[in-house]
């Protein structure tokens, strides 16, 4: 019990001077400062190899053993130098966050640039699943799996970097932290029962070419200005407000009535649910090309359209 | 998102033939968020690129034509009574829309002119006690005609630096005139042209974003500043170049000359900025900024060649 | 452990088999002929099945497996010993854990076996070839490892190994000549192995058989002048004990409590002696003979403090020689001193055999008023003018020997006349013994060491003439070219094919050349010691001039501390763009204008070269990315491709100027 406590705190500490020695940065070179070289446990038994063929060849007096002794000894620290320079100068980059679904896991993709690094195993500290990277020369794409998470927004875990290269006498770690977010939306879920209503219908607005043509439409009218060209003025309804002559607006007109994606205030698993039918209509509305905006309990997104304000609707959506 | 801005070029090039050069500088305003002069003769189709552009991207475009009894209420809009409520409502003159095309901006007397100018740096108008906000896509681009100076206000050079360009175009060559009579014929008859593009209001901003986090390296930097102190102390580069100029650029012109070079490499698809990148933007980011000497223009000297002599003079990374 | 869990590399079983044979053919000097038998159908078995791709035993079957090796391995360690069982235990844990490899993490242990396991085959071998043969398969039992921890395809790069192979060199040639020895810690262990040169009894035929051995016995490198080819007389043994037929050590020579007695009798290295013109001083480097006998000239004095003194002034050495080792002597070229009234009683001892020599030396005596030196003149006139023959062939002689070979055949070897002498002078009531040794031997002159070998083997006589033994060699009597110039020459031609075919043609030549680089090997790897680890010390500590190199040193690398200030604060002062620009412009031999952008200048170049506007192009890419994007990899890049191509840079590319 004290033991795992002494552990956890010991652990804490290592973190806490971790984030005050490499704060998160978006990118990141190895050097000197945050590569950490210490003799595995081979490396250990290597050791040892190495004093009992000294204590052999001083009792046989037999100067080859104590050569070979000291080849090896040449070969252990040579592989110090060389485990540091496999992973020096090694740079992580981000560009996006990972993004995903609720129950599926995400998947962040990462830029890895080195010289010449082979054998690196990534992992995310605090996690088992390890991915390794046999053989880095120049820029990679790699994509680091990320367990399956609860709807939300995380901050990435600091990686853990870890390669036995080359000999496996010394480990290098890493423990690089990504300012990065993953963001996990919440499940879409088609709402079966009710899709008429919330889902909004082709029908329900009609095709705008219609709409180019009626001047009476009041949104394509509005108050003449200086500068307006007296061509759009329409001059049939000057004689009614002779004060306020009205011109015809050019320029594409609306595409469409905005449509308000609502999440209504609610906790638990009912909140869960509405979160998956507006993440589903979401979806839906964006695909077809639609403006909309999102109206949640605490937030309000204007209408817009396009993949950028998905984006934004969806991480509103995942932080309800 | 670079593709779609590259639609959006070719489609300004195929509505606007044989002014590579506007168009670009119209994108580059767009990208880097500033407004542009242009200077040029007129019907080189001016109104036609600033028309185009409003038709490429999600937005309201007005155009303005400048007249001598133009007022600066006209541009921004005034306080209406209404009877009906006993109150003053505003109402909002054409400044308030996306694109703005001030046509002939030296024929409005400089009251006018400045009242556009302070719109435009400050992207807020102030009526009475209220200042209203001008939507966050604003540009505006003034055109300026070089060949009738009779009548005109030229613009006060102090208020010039805050148009981010400064563009001169010309007549297209032969070739493209040709080009020009086909292309009209065609539209008078209706032909199908390229499709614009739509380019949303958050793509736009977002593409500022991109922009600003592209990389530039500190040799570039050091470029940059070392061009404007040039034009600035011209006495250590050469003596020409101090009897030339009198008043170099202010901060302003680094801060433009960094964000033009960002938005232009962003176009080129790279993700870090050249020194042509640079350079290319160099005359446009500077023609308005220096004041020449007298000795200068008694020399025959104009703008350009001053800038020719400084990017000469200053070594490039 | 994810790499632990990967697939073994492509052929690392294969490897490992191939490098278990060499272990099997290498501990053969430890193994019995049925463990031999046993370990070969074990690794038979397993490239069988490596042949027929089957899977890895599992432990349990594996136990099964080692089981009966295990118990016939107890059954054998009386016989054994702890050496040669230490030795069974690795070698069974290599074969054994080569049967269980699935994953990369079961083959550390077997590498680190492997890495033992071949260490100790320097125990049995020390000779150059041998040695070198060891190393190159500790290489590849290195190899192995860092393919463990390797990307499965990746290749070694050779230009990179060596170069490592260079910056480790200087790390254990350092350790080597520096790190502290220590004297044996405990009484080590010893393989039991059949010894080599002289046995500890001469019978007539006994030397024949070593001469035609061409075998290396010892080498010699004398620190003061060389004395004379016919001083070169190297005692061994000293035989007193004669029962009619054969020679035989005195038993005072094997007990032990003499040893520690005769000890003080010699002096170490460390007191110095006084420099003498009759002294000699030199080293040997003795081969492994499996026994405790040195070799000394004349009288010895003082040695390195590892030997001990015999009697009748016999060096040896504590243990028996199991490998190289390598001594200095200082020795007197002078007659050796008698020691106790007993060894004079000793090496008086007569036989009732040999009749006729007896009467014969007694007659010798009265005719000489038994004074020891008219006797030998006497023997020596005997022998040179009797028909007597130096023959390698002589014919078998009966009970009788001596009087057999002194009347009748009158054909015989070095031992034959040594022990005629003997007895004839034991019979005249002279004290005398036979000298087993080592005579002449071939001296190199470009290395400046005598080579002495096995064939070089020689006995001769020492008599008490004034309680002091004098040498005296029957054999030069006979056969002087056999002191002077060695064997051969006193040999005929049939016989002189006998000792050997092949050392006079190049393969001879060559061996000899090898031979001379294995001595350096042995001087400078071998017998390195403590003692050589502080002369080496001292020697650089007494060097005169360390002052001025210290001087020269320091003033040296402060010239260069400087040097590296300025050219750090120039690098500091130019960027990198700077710096990239300027090798450009040396590439192409041309300086881009001041204010041209070095992309619109190798466009410019590009128009008048159009053949090679790809590569301009490339290379233009490069140096944007490298100084604009601050990519180093773009940087390096662009730095091979300037290299590569420099020639055709600077020559072929047109550069308007």
């Amino acid at each position: 019990m004290s033991y795992a406590k002494l552990k956890q705190r010991a652990q804490q500490r290592f973190i806490d001077w971790l984030d005050k020695r490499q704060p998160a940065t978006p990118s990141l070179a190895l050097t000197q400062g945050v590569i950490y070289i210490l003799p595995s446990r081979f490396g250990w038994w290597f050791s040892f190899l190495i004093i009992l063929l000294y204590l052999l060849g001083t009792n046989y007096q037999n100067n080859l053993i104590l050569l070979a002794s000291f080849v090896l000894m040449s070969v252990l620290l040579s592989t110090m130098v060389l485990a540091f320079l496999n992973v020096h100068r090694l740079r992580l980059t981000v560009t996006d966050d990972a993004v995903t679904y609720a129950p599926l896991p995400a998947a962040l993709t990462l830029k890895i640039t080195a010289n010449l690094c082979q054998m690196l195993q990534i992992r995310l500290k605090g996690q088992r699943h390890v991915q390794l990277l046999e053989y880095v020369a120049g820029t990679d794409a790699f994509t680091l799996m990320i367990p399956a998470l609860d709807r939300g927004c995380y901050s990435l875990p600091r990686l853990v970097l870890k390669s036995d290269y080359p000999l496996g006498l010394f480990t290098t770690w890493s423990y690089p932290a990504l300012q990065t977010q993953i963001w996990v939306y919440p499940e879409p879920v088609a709402k079966y029962t009710d899709t008429e209503q919330t889902l909004p219908q082709a029908t329900n607005t009609p095709p705008t070419t219609q709409n180019e043509l009626q001047p009476t439409d009041p949104t394509l009218l509005r108050a003449y200005q200086q500068g307006d060209s007296p061509k759009h003025i329409l001059w049939k309804r000057l004689p009614a407000a002779p004060q306020q002559p009205v011109v015809r607006q050019r320029g594409a007109p609306l595409q469409s009535l905005p449509e308000w994606v609502h999440v209504p205030l609610l906790q638990g698993p009912a909140l869960e649910h509405a979160l998956s039918h507006a993440c589903q209509q979401l979806l839906d509305l964006e695909a077809q090309g639609r403006h909309y905006g999102l109206q949640t309990a605490t937030a309000q997104i204007a209408p817009a359209s396009g993949q950028l304000h998905l984006t934004r609707c969806l991480q509103e959506l995942a932080l309800c | 998102m670079v593709q779609a801005f590259a639609s959006l070029k070719s489609y300004l090039d195929s509505q606007v033939l044989g002014q590579p050069a506007l168009t670009e500088g119209i994108l580059l305003a767009l990208l880097a968020n500033g407004h542009l002069l242009v200077e040029g003769p007129p019907g080189l189709a001016k109104t036609r690129a600033v028309n185009a552009l409003a038709q490429g991207v999600e937005g309201e475009f007005h155009r303005i034509q400048f007249t001598p009894d133009l007022l600066p209420a006209d541009l921004t809009g005034t306080d209406i009574y209404r009877p009906e409520t006993g109150q003053f409502s505003f109402q909002s003159g054409p400044l308030f829309h996306n694109i703005i095309l001030a046509d002939e901006i030296n024929r409005a007397p400089a009251k006018v002119q400045s009242a556009l100018l302070e719109a435009m740096a400050e992207k807020q108008v102030t009526v009475g006690r209220n200042t209203y906000k001008l939507p966050e896509l604003f540009l505006v681009m003034a055109t300026q005609n070089p060949l009738e100076q009779e009548g005109t206000y030229p613009l006060p050079e102090a208020q010039l630096d805050r148009f981010l360009l400064h563009l001169k175009v010309d007549y297209p060559d032969s070739k493209t005139e040709l080009a020009i009579l086909r292309l009209t014929r065609a539209e008078a008859r209706h032909d199908a042209s390229l499709a614009a593009p739509k380019i949303s209001q958050t793509d736009i901003f977002a593409a500022r974003q991109a922009i600003l986090s592209l990389h530039l390296a500190e040799s570039l930097e050091q470029y940059i500043v070392q061009l404007i102190m040039a034009s600035r102390q011209p006495a250590a580069y050469s003596a020409k170049l101090s009897n030339w100029i009198a008043y170099g650029a202010s901060p302003r012109a680094t801060i433009a000359l960094d964000r033009c070079a960002r938005a232009r490499a962003w176009l080129a698809g790279r993700d870090f900025v050249t020194p042509e990148d640079i350079q290319a933007v160099f005359h446009n980011v500077l023609r308005h900024r220096l004041i020449l000497t007298y000795s200068a223009e008694a020399e025959g000297i104009n703008t350009d060649q001053v800038l020719d002599e400084i990017l000469q003079l200053v070594a490039v990374p | 452990m994810l790499v632990g869990q990967l697939r073994l590399p492509n052929a690392f079983a294969c490897q490992t088999l191939v490098l278990h044979l060499a272990l099997l053919a290498l501990y053969q000097p430890a193994l019995p002929l049925w463990n031999t038998l046993a370990f070969l159908g074990l690794l038979s078995w397993q490239g069988w099945r490596l042949y027929k791709d089957q899977p890895a035993l599992s432990k349990k079957h594996l136990n099964w497996l080692m089981a009966p090796l295990l118990l016939l391995l107890l059954a054998q360690i009386s016989q054994l010993g702890v050496l040669n069982a230490m030795l069974h235990i690795l070698l069974l844990a290599a074969v054994g854990r080569g049967f269980t490899l699935q994953q990369r993490a079961d083959a550390i242990q077997l590498i680190w076996v492997q890495y033992f396991a071949l260490v100790c085959c320097f125990i049995f071998y020390q000779q150059m070839a041998m040695a070198l043969a060891i190393f190159g398969l500790l290489l590849l039992n290195g190899y192995l490892q860092h393919r463990l921890f390797a990307p499965a395809n990746a290749k070694i790069a050779p230009k990179r190994t060596l170069l490592l192979g260079m910056i480790t060199l200087p790390i254990w040639l350092g350790l080597f000549l520096v790190f502290p020895r220590l004297p044996p810690l405990w009484q080590i262990p010893n393989q039991n192995m059949a010894s080599t040169g002289l046995s500890d009894t001469l019978d007539p035929g006994s030397i024949e058989q070593l001469v035609q051995s061409d075998a290396l016995a010892f080498r010699v490198s004398f620190t003061t002048e060389k004395p004379p080819r016919e001083e070169w007389y190297w005692r061994a043994k000293v035989y007193e004990d004669f029962d009619g037929r054969r020679w035989q050590r005195n038993a005072r020579f094997t007990s032990r409590q003499l040893d520690t007695l005769s000890r003080n009798a010699l002096q170490t290295m460390s007191q110095s002696l006084p420099a003498s013109r009759e002294h000699v001083q030199y080293q040997i480097l003795a081969e492994p003979s499996y026994q405790r006998d040195l070799f000394s000239l004349g009288l010895p004095l003082s040695g390195s403090t590892s030997l001990s003194m015999q009697p009748a002034s016999l060096l040896a050495n504590p243990l028996p020689l199991t490998q190289r080792i390598s001594y200095s002597v200082i020795s007197a070229l002078s007659p050796l001193p008698l020691e106790s009234a007993t060894e004079r009683q000793l090496n008086l001892q007569q036989q009732n055999a040999n009749p006729r020599t007896r009467q014969w030396g007694a007659e010798l005596a009265q005719a000489h008023q038994y004074d020891a030196a008219k006797i030998v003149t006497a023997l020596t006139a005997y022998f040179q003018q009797q028909a007597f023959f130096y023959s390698l062939t002589p014919p078998r002689l009966g009970r009788d020997a001596i009087d057999q070979f002194l009347f009748e055949s009158r054909v015989g070897f070095c031992s034959h006349y040594a022990s005629a002498t003997a007895v004839v002078l034991r019979a005249a009531g002279i004290p005398a013994r036979v000298v087993g040794g080592y005579q002449g031997g071939e001296w190199q002159q470009n290395q400046q060491y005598l080579l002495v070998r096995q064939r070089e083997a020689h006995a001769w006589v020492e008599y008490l003439l004034h309680d002091e033994w004098h040498r005296f060699d029957p054999t030069a009597a006979i056969a002087p070219e056999r002191i002077l110039s060695g064997l051969e020459q006193t040999l005929s031609i049939e016989e002189q094919a006998l000792l050997s075919g092949w050392q006079n043609n190049w393969l001879g030549q060559l061996a000899l050349q090898w031979s001379h680089l294995d001595y350096l090997w042995s001087v400078w790897v071998l017998g390195f010691n403590q003692q050589d680890q502080q002369q080496f010390w001292q020697r650089l500590l007494n060097w005169p001039y360390w002052h001025w190199v210290i001087t020269s040193i320091s003033v040296a690398s402060l010239i260069l501390a400087g040097m590296y200030w300025r050219w750090r604060r120039s690098l500091r002062s130019k960027t990198k763009a700077n710096v990239l620009r300027g090798k450009l412009s040396r590439a192409f031999n041309h300086q881009p204008p001041l204010g041209m952008t070095v992309a619109m200048w190798l466009h410019q170049i590009a128009q008048h070269n159009t053949e090679y506007a790809p590569l301009l192009l490339e290379i233009n890419d490069l140096y944007e990315r490298s100084v604009f994007a601050s990519d180093a990899l773009a940087e390096q890049q662009l730095l091979q491709k300037l290299q590569q191509h420099r020639r055709l840079l600077r020559k072929h590319i047109y550069v308007s100027k």
